[in-house]
């Protein structure tokens, strides 16, 4: 009998390689997938990848686990039904011992050679997996190559902005705003202000630009003249009066003065 | 003939045999195959059966042949009303030898293998009983002496289903203690042509060979019980008996906890004839008919729709 139960253990194994190949290829799946859709969010990169590979982590576990526990001889009856009936009945009778019994494990022994989990693997769903990855797959690399640009999806929840790319901005004890007057619009957010003080990384993205640098010059020297100044320095003569220019000269001294003392 | 089965290589041989057996029948009986099978299973599974059948079916030859192949004493009951039971059992006779009278045991027609009671309908229930509890305990007891049966024993029973004037019906007790109830029905256009050309020949039918002895048959079913069944299929069996009795709005009566025994001994003995080493769902859905059609009474709606115990059963096996 021993020799029987040698036989389901081999049987088992044979199961268990193919429950972990096909949770394998619908973990890929579901990576790919969820790169995808939370490419979609304004989500700092780091985070990009480090999400998908959690997400794609815990449902290996939690399907290979499920998938494991249901684990039975069914799976191996369906992929041979001829020896449905005969596979059950040596697993209920594993126990007995007559010629019957006996008979009954030789016979399946010399069905069972035949069987491996090259024919428990059900080709079809392995095909579809795989062209379902590849198509994901494909979706992300026409989506990041061909610069196709999306409005981003700010993140929903308030306790998640910090994988934001301005939610480092938020810390606590920041300004998240300079409340001045009227004239907030004018002179920008807080944020604008403490650019002087921080250094900042500017990444150029080659493919997002048309700059070729073998035509890069030192920069002309330009005259004060009237529309080479932003519009927001320059004045419009028509509204142009000595106390408007008082007033915002006031309004700059004591900008500056409120930036002092931040 | 099959000898000794110890070993595995036996076994893969008994289909074979169970085959040539049902051929060695078919050079006299034309067609029913499904009976003749039944009637093996009944014998493997040491039960008894109830042939019902119209006259002139071949009941006793086929009888009469299968005792030939299986190498078994066969006695036929024509069952009467003045039948008593003690032409069945037997009788003490006085008998006179050297001027000395003696009480001698004379052994009915019962003390044999395999036993055509024909018509059991006709005899009057004191004579049924007797033979019913010779069917139950294989000994008989006469006086105060109990004589044991010959091994393997086997009673088939037939009754008629038209003309039933004059007869007295199986009580529904006794009827249980019937392993099956094989139905014998009119053989095909081609399997009566041949039944003419063979019985109006001037050689007339050639004797049958034996296949089996007593021994092996015993052996055979010893092995019948020894067929493994899966667990699944045990509940399949347990399920169809236990719906007899749930089925209120077809079945006033289901089937006893006997049936069940029955059901799965029957489907052990067809699974072993086919020459499988295991039980299949087929066989039981397969013996649930000639198991169960006897054991169940169907309820006045059901009968007013004309149905057959055989239909509802096919409906509660859905």
């Amino acid at each position: 009998m021993a020799r029987i139960k040698d036989l389901f253990n081999e049987v088992k194994t044979e199961l268990l390689k193919v429950v972990l190949i096909n949770t394998f290829l619908d973990t890929v799946m579901v990576f790919f997938l969820a790169y995808f859709i939370i490419s979609f969010f304004n989500i700092r990169f780091l985070f990009i990848l480090l999400i998908p590979v959690l997400i794609s982590a815990v449902f290996f576990f939690i399907s290979a686990s499920i998938r494991i526990k249901r684990l039975r001889l069914k799976a191996m009856e369906d992929a041979n039904p001829q020896i449905k009936e005969m596979l059950r009945t040596a697993h209920d009778n594993m126990d007995e011992e007559n010629i019957m019994t006996a008979a009954l494990f030789a016979e399946l022994k010399k069905k069972m050679r035949t069987v491996s989990s090259g024919n428990l693997l059900e080709s079809k769903k392995i095909i579809t997996r795989i062209i379902s990855s590849v198509v994901i797959v494909f979706l992300i690399i026409f989506v990041s190559s061909l610069n196709i640009n999306l409005n981003k999806i700010d993140i929903p929840f308030e306790k998640l902005r910090f994988m934001s790319p301005r939610g480092e901005e938020h810390a606590e004890g920041e300004i998240t705003e300079l409340v001045f007057n009227e004239t907030e619009v004018v002179y920008g957010e807080a944020s604008i202000a403490k650019l002087g003080d921080e250094e900042i990384d500017l990444n150029m993205n080659p493919s997002m630009s048309e700059i070729d640098f073998n035509r890069i010059s030192e920069a002309e020297e330009g005259g004060l003249r009237e529309g080479s100044l932003p519009q927001e320095v320059a004045v419009n003569p028509d509204v142009f009066s000595n106390q408007e220019v008082l007033d915002e000269a006031e309004q700059a001294a004591n900008y500056t003065q409120k930036i002092k003392n931040i | 003939m099959v000898k000794a089965i110890d070993s595995v290589r036996n076994i893969e041989k008994l289909k074979d045999t169970f085959s040539n057996v049902t051929k060695e029948i078919s050079k006299v009986i034309v067609g029913q195959e499904e009976v003749i099978e039944q009637i093996l299973v009944a014998i493997l599974c040491g039960g008894n059966a109830l042939l019902e059948s119209y006259p002139g079916l071949g009941k006793t030859t086929m009888i009469k042949t299968i005792a030939d192949v299986l190498d078994l004493k066969f006695s036929r009951i024509q069952s009467t009303p003045d039948l008593m039971p003690s032409d069945i059992v037997g009788t003490y006779v006085i008998e006179e030898e050297k001027g000395k009278k003696t009480f001698r045991f004379q052994k009915g027609p019962v003390f044999a293998n395999i036993i055509l009671a024909d018509e059991i309908n006709r005899a009057t229930p004191k004579t049924q009983s007797a033979l019913l509890e010779a069917m139950q305990e294989k000994q008989v007891t006469v006086g105060n002496q109990t004589f044991e049966l010959d091994k393997p024993f086997f009673v088939l029973a037939t009754q008629n289903p038209i003309d039933m004037e004059g007869t007295y019906p199986l009580p529904e007790a006794q009827i249980d203690r019937f392993l099956l109830k094989i139905l014998v029905n009119y053989p095909g256009f081609d399997d009566e042509m041949e039944i003419i050309n063979r019985y109006t020949k001037a050689q007339g039918v050639g004797r049958v060979r034996t296949l089996l002895s007593k021994d092996s048959l015993r052996l055979l079913q010893n092995l019948t019980r020894q067929v493994p069944i899966a667990d699944d299929i045990k509940k399949r069996a347990l399920e169809i008996v236990t719906k007899t009795r749930t089925a209120k709005d077809l079945i006033e009566y289901g089937a006893s906890p006997r049936a069940s025994i029955g059901l799965i001994l029957a489907a052990k003995a067809k699974a072993l004839i086919n020459g499988r080493k295991y039980v299949s769902v087929k066989d039981i859905e397969d013996m649930a008919y000639p198991v169960l059609r006897h054991r169940i009474i169907l309820n006045f709606k059901a009968e007013r729709e004309g149905k057959t115990p055989d239909d509802v059963i096919r409906e509660i096996m859905k």
